[in-house]
């Protein structure tokens, strides 16, 4: 009975130190910190953690019942208001800036710079066929983007990528959760007008 | 320009784009941003060399150095083809942003300090961030030495100019090594001065009777009968 009541008292636990550790930190966790954190070192250790997290998640949902959400961001698990709660929560508290009002040179300048990390700002204009050292100055003013080295070809450019402010931001658990860019190439109908447009095909009569 | 207007290269007037371009921009407001505007002016220059290089090929005799037309148009549209991807994908990225905005991270209330590794753990790493986020946070929480050892000296002339009054009032001469010689020489200087005052004043006789002696100080009669 005392073995069952132990094992019952475990996770509790771990969960209420969990729920308080995410409380506490102003960043996202990842599971080797919580693991690290709660000093759980056996191999089984990391299930139950799992485990923890998806009940914590599912209490707390986004956009759910909840006046907070879990979300996995940057890498981590993260507590955030819910979105649905945005009236109360901005007439006590500035909220962050909208990140969807960046221009449409800058989110390009940002999306170029999320898929081909490390770039460099020659690479990226050659992609969009202007000079783009305005919204990469934006980018860096507003930590989306920061310099990660430095071109070991040469002339050494500068190379950018992305912050973890940036995934945070976006919603996004990691880079790999960005969708697979292939997918947003043109289709074979889509190119053949861009080449009639060109005039590199007739006009079908 | 192409992706967005459907233009027709070879067929629609370039003003009647230009105009429509400046329109929607005023509505928009994105004539507001230079960036764009720039970019709008470069990359309508590139359209019209496109154009009037298709139009009028024996206009431009070819240089060896120089792209012919088809390698010209080539490079556009394989430049074309590659930036629709992410002009598609930041649109992606935008509507994440929307759906993620509104939502804050809470700040702790007191930004907490994460425990620092020990030394010894990370003796002998070679990797410069942790390195750095360790030192940046030592350098965070260093300590403002401890001076409780050194002891601080409170003292003021006017207060020395009382002790010196009291003093006198009381037994009407004073040795100023009887009642200052034990004290911290910032102490004795200070009172020094302030006997100092008292004899310009008028107020105190002194006299020495040897160098670097003891000084006798006694109250002036005239102060005394006053």
């Amino acid at each position: 009975m005392n073995d069952v009541l132990i094992a019952d008292a475990r996770p509790k636990a771990i969960r209420r130190d969990i729920e308080a550790i995410l409380f506490a930190s102003g960043a996202p966790l990842s599971i080797e910190d919580i693991l690290r954190a709660l000093s759980l070192q056996d191999p089984g250790d990391r299930d139950v953690v799992d485990d923890v997290m998806r009940s914590l998640a599912e209490e707390f949902a986004p956009r759910g019942e909840r006046g907070f959400e879990l979300v996995r961001l940057a890498g981590g698990w993260a507590f955030r208001t819910n979105p649905l709660c945005e009236n109360a929560v901005s007439a006590l508290f500035e909220l962050p800036e909208d990140a969807s009002r960046l221009s449409p040179a800058a989110m390009e300048t940002l999306a170029i710079v999320a898929y081909l990390q490390p770039v460099s700002r020659p690479q990226i204009a050659e992609i969009r066929g202007v000079n783009s050292d305005s919204p990469l100055h934006k980018l860096i003013e507003r930590e989306f983007i920061t310099e990660v080295g430095r071109s070991q070809a040469a002339g050494g450019a500068v190379l950018y990528g992305t912050t973890p402010r940036f995934e945070a931001m976006f919603g996004l658990s990691g880079l790999d959760e960005l969708p697979d860019l292939e997918g947003f190439a043109l289709t074979e109908p889509q190119k053949d007008e861009l080449r009639r447009r060109l005039g590199m095909l007739s006009v079908p009569e | 320009m192409v992706l967005k207007e459907e233009i027709d290269l070879l067929e629609v007037p370039l003003l009647d784009v230009i105009l429509a371009y400046l329109e929607a921009s005023d509505e928009s407001g994105a004539a507001e941003y230079w960036d764009e505007m720039t970019e709008f002016l470069i990359l309508m220059s590139l359209l019209v060399e496109v154009k009037s290089r298709l139009l009028l090929p024996e206009a431009y005799p070819q240089l060896e150095t120089e792209m012919t037309p088809e390698e010209a148009r080539d490079q556009l549209l394989s430049r074309l083809f590659e930036y629709s991807k992410f002009r598609s994908v930041a649109i992606r990225l935008r509507e994440r942003a929307e759906n993620a905005a509104g939502a804050l991270l809470r700040p702790p209330a007191a930004e907490p300090m994460r425990r620092l590794p020990a030394l010894d753990d990370i003796a002998g790493t070679e990797d410069v961030m942790e390195l750095h986020d360790c030192l940046v946070r030592r350098m965070a929480n260093k300590r403002e030495p401890d001076t409780g050892h050194i002891s601080q000296i409170k003292v003021e002339l006017r207060h020395q100019i009382s002790i010196i009054r009291r003093v006198l009032a009381k037994k009407g001469r004073l040795s100023f090594n009887n009642i200052f010689g034990g004290e911290e020489p910032l102490v004795q200087a200070l009172s020094l001065f302030a006997l100092l005052e008292l004899v310009t004043r008028g107020e105190v006789r002194v006299s020495q009777p040897r160098p670097f002696g003891d000084i006798v100080v006694s109250a002036q009669a005239t102060r005394e009968t006053a």
